[in-house]
Order: structure tokens, then C-alpha cells, then sequence
């Protein structure tokens, strides 16, 4: 027997209130489950002085019981004793009573546990449902009823699929199931529900298998944040992206293909004054539609949705062409040095990004160098999973006092400003978005005034892998 | 100056009315004869009764949007199948655009403030010295 046994007489007063009781005799368990020693023979206020005070109704249930002959079964907390315990009294002989009691201290605590657990999970926002094994839900926090609009007692008791109405593709389940299941790991994805009104909603889930001591699942707890609003926002940020974009782009559309017309002269000759102005026309729109595309691009990489398409460069074609139409650009002609290590062959590289990047440094470059004995300096090569770009000037560099500042967003250094006014500034912001932030690469250079300025960059062989973005990044020279 | 597109017939299909213009002049100028449509359902319309030899296609269009036009196009008829179209939009590349592109095949995707126009006189002259797949 686990149980503990006590038989004793009640003490009543001239009132016939119960007032006290004697051990008479107790089992084995008695001192167990209560830790008293040598109760027989005793008052329980002798034993448990503390009694009365503590819990008040504790000798007059025994009264009670022991006068009536009507049983009492509670539950009850005996401080002095720091524990809980379940008590069943009996009475067959006025007077005397039986108690057979067990002691429920750790249940007790696991319940308050489990109470405190609960309430933690009902004041976080993210919906928790728990499974048995097959899916079936045995638990759910109050946020599942807020999201979902299932109340608890609807959904306890039935498969979470039936539930949701599995919105999802086949493949997606099966895949799920096969993480959390068969490889018993925990399945982190974005998936798709349903309300009980038949609306879907967007969530990021991470569902953890909990194993018992012999390694099987005991349950799942799965964890699901809302995302339905961020994501409308992204999509919304998005479309607008587009079409400012579109907006943006058309009347300098416009005024480049007009100008381009009467420049060529197929409309009727132009004086020189007339080719010079709209030379300026020109120019200007050129630098709107650049400023428009970086803008487009830091967009992009600010919300981290440009597209990664990783093939085969020739990067010697790329600088080439580049520094082809820069020399027209500038018609000037610069000496170009390129030292392109083999190893580079195996790099492959989205060539959008690739290009943006050669553009700029390339152009700066140019920008910046003098107009006489301009030699600029490529070298490019593979080393420990790392790509290493350098492109070196003789140009007028960058003073000291402006170094820290030509990767802000807009800054142009005086001395830039001066050689070349038509810069948008956003240039190397806008690399450095992109090689940094979006590649987790690095962007750095040494420069002195007058005499030159290295750029070199790296970046992890890894981080030019397949990544879906909504776009590609617009060309900006 | 170039032959290649003398008397060809070009469609071409731009909401804008000032772009429709410079496209017009310029490749009226080259030789071309040129019908113009302001939307998109027109210019299906107008592919389907003149069946132009090349077509300039925009995207963003009232009534019906270029990608749609194009997938209509080459779904049509086999002269639809194969009829060089050159999208010439404003609108960047993205995902769902790419795969329509991938499926429809125009000769080109062109961001109108990237090129100028002689350059994409030079593009649809590409379009004629290629052989006909």
C-alpha cells in the first residue's frame, strides 16, 4: 500500500465543537508521506501545533466526518508541513475516523508549473500549439484563438491539418512531416493557414519534436509567428518600387530620345552654340536617370529583394567594355593595366552585380584621374573562398579629412566636386550596400591627396550563390 | 544609311503619346511604315489584322499589359510563334517578368532610359540580319 493510514478519536468540547484529535494509530506510510515521528498516543495539535491556525477547517472536518459518518475527500496545502496533500475520511464507529490520504506536493507544483507556464504562453503573442505525435492538438495558447478564431475546445481533440485545411502544397507537408518525424528535427519555414472564417494567413512556423527518455516523439511544439501584415507591406513596398520606377523613368525617357534627334541632326543641321546646349540637355538628363536607378537600387538592397543569378564572368570582357565606353564618355584614353590571376576563371559571379560594381570603381576612377598619363591598375584573383578586386588610380585622391565620409550616402568630397560636377554621390553608398550588406563582403582603399587612390574589394566565394529576389538591379552608368 | 529596314512594317505599341511620336519619326525616317496602338488590347488587335514585320512592344499599357500582348502574340498563330518583338518598358526586370520572358521570347528587353534611339534602331536591325529560327 502507498497510501498513508491514520485512525483516531476526535476531541470534542461542551458546545460538541471538535477541538482536537488523538493518533491512534497510523501505518507504515504515515511518517513517510507526512515526515511526523511517534504520533501515537498524540494530539494533532501536540504534532502539528500550527494546525489550527494554518488550516482552520482541519480538525472540525474531522469532527464532521466523525460524527456524521458522511466521508469528506479534499485536497489541502498543510503549511506547517510544506505540503499538499489528498485526504479521504471515513467514519465507522461515532466519534473515530479513518483517514487514507496521499501526499500530492509534486503534482501540485508541476500543476503550478504548469500554471505559470501557461500564462507565460498566453501573454506571447505568437500562436503555440502542441500535438501528440500524430498531430492531434492537446494544447493551445490564447493567441491561436485570437489569429486562428478557433476557441480552445474546438481544437483540442482534432488534427491540426483538418484544422489549418492544408493550403499548402502536397510536397510541402511531406516534407515538414519527414523533418519533424522521421528525422526528428526541428522544421523552420514559412507556410500559409487558414482561419476558421476561410481566411488565410501567412506565418513563419518552427515546430520542435519533444522526445521522450527513449528517444520517440512525445510531442510537437510548434511555434507560429503572423507575418500575413509584413509581408502585404513588402509586396506593397514592392509595387510601389515598380511603378515609381516606371514614373520616374519615362520623361527622361522622353527628353533623351528628343534631344538625341536634334543632336543628330536628321531633323536639319544645328549651329555649334545650339549642339553645345543641347549637349548640356543631354548630360544632365544622363546624370537624372543615373541618380533614378541608384535610388531604385539602394531601395532593392535596403529591402533585401535583389535577385542573385551566379554564372560564368569574363571579368577582362566586362572591364574592357566598360572602360571602352567610359573613354568615349570622357573621350579620353587611359592606359589600362590589368593583372587578372587564372584562379579568377572559377569565380562565378552574378554579372549584373560584377558590373554595377566595375562601373563604379572604374568610373571613379576615370572621373578622378588627370587628364594626361592616366594609367589605371586592375587586379583580380581567387584566394582561401575569398574573390579580390583592385582598381588603382594616379588621380587626385582623396584628402585625408574626407576619407571617413565617401561612403555616406551623398557626400562628394570638395576636390571630386570640383573635377567632376556632375557625381550623384551615391555611387560607392550604393557598392557598398550591395558588397556588404548584400554579399557580406568588404569594400576598403588607401588614398593620398594628388597622389592616387586604390579601391579593393572582397567577397566570399559563398555569398554569390542562387538567391530569388523580386528584381535585378538597374545598370547606373 | 542602312536598308535593311526599308519598307518594313512596324507596330508599335506605347501608352505615352511623346514616346509614340519619337518612335514614330525616327523609324518612319529609317524607312519603316509604322502603325502605332495606345493600349494593349488595340495593339493585339492591330498584330493580328496587319501582321507587322516587327513589333515594339511596351508594358505598362491601359487595357491590357505588353507581357500579356506578348504571350497572346506567340500563342496565336505561327506568325505570331515567330515575329521578332522587342519589349521596350521602364519597368525593371523582376521575377514574373523574367519568366514570361523566358517562355515568350522577345528579341530584346529594353529599358527605354538605358538606350538611345539610335542604338535601338541598330537592336531591330539586328532582328532582320538574323536568320529565322
Amino acid at each position: 500500500m502507498l497510501d498513508g493510514l491514520a485512525y483516531g478519536q476526535v476531541i470534542y468540547d461542551e458546545r460538541g465543537e471538535a477541538i482536537d484529535y488523538i493518533y491512534l494509530q497510523v501505518n507504515k506510510n504515515f511518517e513517510k508521506l507526512t515526515g511526523l515521528k511517534d504520533v501515537i498516543g498524540k494530539k494533532v495539535t501536540e504534532v502539528v501545533t500550527d494546525i489550527g491556525t494554518s488550516n482552520p477547517d482541519w480538525i472540525p472536518a474531522h469532527g464532521r466526518v466523525a460524527t456524521t459518518g458522511k466521508p469528506e475527500r479534499f485536497e489541502e496545502y498543510i503549511a506547517p508541513l510544506s505540503k499538499w496533500f489528498f485526504i479521504s475520511l471515513y467514519s465507522t464507529q461515532k466519534g473515530f475516523f479513518i483517514s487514507v490520504f496521499q501526499n500530492i506536493t509534486e503534482r501540485k507544483q508541476m500543476e503550478k508549473n504548469m500554471e505559470d507556464f501557461k500564462l507565460a504562453l498566453d501573454n506571447i503573442s505568437d500562436n503555440v500549439i502542441i500535438t501528440d505525435p500524430e498531430g492531434v492538438v492537446v494544447y493551445v495558447n490564447k493567441a491561436v484563438e485570437k489569429a486562428t478564431g478557433y476557441k480552445p475546445d474546438e481544437v483540442i481533440g482534432k488534427k491540426s491539418g483538418a484544422l489549418w485545411k492544408t493550403p499548402m502544397p502536397l510536397a510541402y507537408y511531406q516534407n515538414m512531416w519527414n523533418v519533424i518525424k522521421a528525422q526528428k528535427k526541428v522544421f523552420v519555414g514559412e507556410i500559409q493557414n487558414r482561419r476558421k472564417n476561410g481566411e488565410l494567413y501567412t506565418a513563419i512556423i518552427s515546430i520542435s519534436p519533444v522526445l521522450d527518455a527513449k528517444s520517440d516523439v512525445e510531442f510537437f511544439v510548434s511555434i507560429e509567428r503572423d507575418v500575413t501584415k509584413e509581408r502585404e507591406v513588402e509586396r506593397a513596398k514592392n509595387e510601389f518600387l515598380s511603378l515609381a520606377s516606371h514614373q520616374l523613368r519615362t520623361p527622361p525617357s522622353i527628353i533623351g530620345w528628343y534631344t538625341e534627334m536634334l543632336q543628330s541632326g536628321e531633323l536639319g543641321p544645328i549651329n555649334e552654340k545650339q549642339a553645345d546646349y543641347l549637349k548640356e540637355i543631354y548630360a544632365a538628363n544622363k546624370r537624372m536617370i543615373a541618380i533614378i536607378n541608384s535610388l531604385l537600387n539602394i531601395s532593392r538592397i535596403e529591402m533585401g529583394t535583389f535577385a542573385i543569378s551566379p554564372k560564368e564572368i569574363d571579368l577582362k570582357a566586362i572591364v574592357d567594355e566598360t572602360a571602352k565606353e567610359l573613354s568615349s564618355q570622357f573621350k579620353r584614353t587611359i592606359i589600362m593595366k590589368a593583372d587578372y590571376d587564372p584562379s579568377i576563371k572559377s569565380f562565378k559571379a552574378d554579372p549584373n552585380i560584377i558590373q554595377i560594381v566595375i562601373d563604379n570603381l572604374l568610373s571613379n576612377a576615370f572621373k578622378y584621374s588627370p587628364p594626361e598619363n592616366t594609367t589605371i591598375e586592375i587586379t583580380a584573383r581567387v584566394e582561401n573562398d575569398f574573390f579580390f578586386l583592385s582598381v588603382k588610380d594616379n588621380g587626385i585622391g582623396i584628402p585625408a579629412k574626407d576619407q571617413a565620409r565617401v561612403f555616406e550616402k551623398l557626400f562628394r568630397a570638395d576636390n571630386a566636386i570640383s573635377a567632376n560636377p556632375d557625381g550623384t554621390g551615391l555611387g560607392l553608398y550604393m557598392i557598398k550596400k550591395v558588397i556588404v550588406d548584400g554579399l557580406g563582403g568588404k569594400i576598403w582603399f588607401a588614398s593620398d591627396e594628388n597622389n592616387g587612390t586604390t579601391f579593393s574589394v572582397s567577397l566570399p566565394i559563398s555569398s554569390m550563390n542562387e538567391k530569388t529576389g523580386t528584381t535585378a538591379l538597374s545598370q547606373t552608368l | 544609311m542602312d536598308q535593311i529596314l526599308s519598307d518594313k512594317k512596324m507596330l508599335i505599341a506605347e501608352d505615352e503619346p511623346a514616346m509614340l511620336s519619337a518612335l514614330t519619326d525616327k523609324f518612319k525616317r529609317e524607312g519603316c511604315v509604322v502603325v502605332g496602338a495606345k493600349d494593349g488590347e488595340a495593339a493585339l488587335d492591330l498584330a493580328n489584322k496587319e501582321k507587322p514585320d516587327i513589333i515594339l512592344l511596351d508594358i505598362i499599357m491601359p487595357k491590357m499589359n505588353g507581357m500579356d500582348v506578348l504571350a497572346a502574340i506567340r500563342a496565336g498563330s505561327s506568325w505570331g510563334k515567330n515575329v521578332p518583338i522587342v519589349i521596350l518598358t521602364n519597368v525593371s526586370p523582376n521575377e514574373k517578368i523574367m519568366g514570361e520572358v523566358v517562355k515568350d521570347e522577345p528579341s530584346y528587353y529594353l529599358i527605354k532610359s538605358d538606350w538611345k534611339l539610335y542604338e535601338i534602331v541598330e537592336k531591330v536591325q539586328n532582328c532582320f540580319r538574323k536568320p529565322a529560327v
